[in-house]
């Protein structure tokens, strides 16, 4: 082990207790380590923005002679007006092109895949399943949405068939949110024992007491 | 002045258990098969079969795109299943000649995929002495493609040169082999193009990059591009991406998380990190398994068994 990996291990252990320490209170050394970790995250941002604007202006344009890359550059920088309150107002275009660009890339895209081919699916599935599982599968899901729709749907008070439906919904609803809390339980546990095996096997096997990792 | 305590009951004493003791029990539980590999079964389930195999089925000739955007940040969760997908497409024997163009859209991604691409270990995803040998021929790295928002995919999809100019040896891409023949597969043929492509594989850790992946890849072009895509995420992502998944939608299949990696291990037949993390994950559950229920019970027992004794 190099004397720069031997380094990167022992600062990336540091730091990792600095944000265990949080878990028996806050403290100087968790701030400490919460702002390093931020102040290195916009160093290597700042190195990395840098990287890509060589690449797409600075090289294009005195290699190949492609000088209109440097079109976009005055836009960027005028988004730095925002630090000026006077001048602000100024980072209103170049932000009014990013959104337009945006918008126009995702808005039909947006209405084909997240709307109607999901009603597509919704409803097809029921008809192409072909195991009993599958069968189920899709009936639950055209209920569930069925349902949850219902449940948004405010115009009428939920009293009768509505109400039901509603009710229904709402508990599919609370079981989506189950599924997405475990989810994210279960990445936060993933993050866990990543760290900790980090610790214990290069930190403290490879590094401190020298054994081969 | 002697003070009357009011003694809780054995459901508050259950309810109110520091949480410093549960932290403490749960990462005790964590470290133990760190230090004692358990190796505890795992089986595979048909999300991970069908990852499997929809790389392995892929008819002799195909043309995989694999787009790597796994972040440093969420590699433990994620990083080994992006190994094992190297290795199941390293292990694809060479007659059945299928093409690789690979690429990463994050920075940090991009410098630990150049680390591995280096190791032959089960760690590492060194490729075969064939498919180095034809490098730019049957295989290509396309290096580090920064500005891959949705707007920069887009752009991508519709022609490769918008946003690539050169590979990770800085040759100009349509000089090099392998993409003048993959460009070739549809019109026009001098552009590389998701019409040109079999499969994508893609790694990321956003939640919502499902629906943006499905908007440039499956949905975007004229007549739409319909590329098939199989995707490796962070465990929570899997609400987020169950709407695109099937055999005749966008996400052909995925896998969500570190287990999946060590189901994607056992089918290759190493024990790799994915397997240890597995581990690790198995006894943590446990502990948070058992102090759900016993919250659960201290909840129900001072609901209904108090009132009781009341």
């Amino acid at each position: 082990m190099v004397l720069l990996d031997q380094i990167g291990i022992a600062l990336g252990a540091v730091m990792i207790l600095t944000q265990f320490s949080m878990l028996y209170r806050d403290n100087l050394f968790f701030r400490w380590g919460t702002r390093l970790v931020v102040g290195f995250a916009m160093a290597d941002s700042l190195a990395w923005a840098m990287w890509g604007l060589n690449y797409y202006v600075w090289e294009p344009s005195t290699e190949k002679g492609q000088w209109w890359w440097w079109l976009g550059v005055p836009l960027g920088l005028m988004l730095y007006t925002r630090l000026s309150r006077p001048h602000a107002w100024i980072s209103k275009y170049p932000l009014g092109v990013q959104l337009g660009v945006g918008v126009g890339t995702v808005a039909v895209g947006m209405l084909r895949t997240q709307i109607l081919d999901q009603i597509t699916f919704t409803v097809k599935d029921v008809f192409t399943a072909v195991t009993p599982m599958e069968i189920f599968n899709a009936l639950i899901i055209l209920i569930g949405v069925v349902t949850v729709v219902s449940y948004f749907f405010f115009t009428r008070e939920h009293v009768g068939v509505l109400g039901y439906s509603a009710y229904i919904g709402r508990i599919f609803i609370m079981a989506s949110i189950a599924v997405i809390w475990a989810g994210d339980f279960m990445w936060a546990m993933a993050m866990l024992a990543g760290v900790l095996y980090y610790l214990i096997n290069d930190f403290i096997k490879g590094l401190l007491l020298g054994a081969a990792v | 002045m002697a003070q009357e305590v009011e003694e809780k009951s054995i459901w508050d004493k259950i309810g109110t258990i520091d949480y410093r003791i549960i932290y403490t029990t749960i990462i005790v539980l964590m470290i133990i098969p760190i230090l004692n590999p358990l190796g505890i079964p795992v089986g595979v389930t048909p999300l991970t079969q069908d990852y499997y195999d929809t790389i392995m089925d892929l008819p002799d000739g195909s043309v995989i795109l694999f787009h790597n955007w796994v972040s440093l940040s969420v590699w433990v969760d994620t990083g080994h299943i992006l190994i094992a997908t190297f290795n199941i497409l390293w292990r694809i024997p060479q007659e059945r000649d299928i093409k690789i163009i690979c690429y990463q859209s994050g920075s940090d991604a991009y410098l630990k995929v150049h680390d591995i691409l280096e190791v032959d270990t089960p760690e590492g995803v060194k490729p075969p002495p064939w498919r180095e040998e034809t490098y730019g021929e049957t295989w290509v790295d396309l290096g580090y493609v920064p500005g891959l928002g949705e707007a920069g995919r887009a752009s991508l999809m519709m022609d490769f040169t918008n946003m690539v100019e050169e590979d990770y040896y800085e040759t100009p891409i349509m000089e090099i082999p392998v993409i003048q023949e993959a460009a070739k597969r549809a019109a026009p043929t001098d552009v590389l193009n998701a019409y040109d492509i079999d499969l994508m594989i893609w790694g990321s850790w956003g939640c919502t990059d499902p629906d943006a992946y499905v908007r440039t890849c499956w949905t975007q072009g004229s007549p739409p591009y319909h590329l098939p895509m199989l995707f490796m995420t962070i465990g929570n992502c899997v609400p987020n991406t169950m709407p695109y998944y099937g055999k005749d939608k966008p996400i052909v299949s995925f896998i969500p998380g570190t287990t999946g990696a060590a189901e994607l291990e056992k089918l290759l037949d190493y024990h790799g990190d994915g397997t240890k993390m597995s581990d690790i994950l198995n006894l943590g559950g446990i502990g948070t398994v058992i102090f759900l229920v016993l919250g659960n019970l201290a909840y129900f027992g001072k609901r209904f068994l108090e009132k009781k004794e009341e």
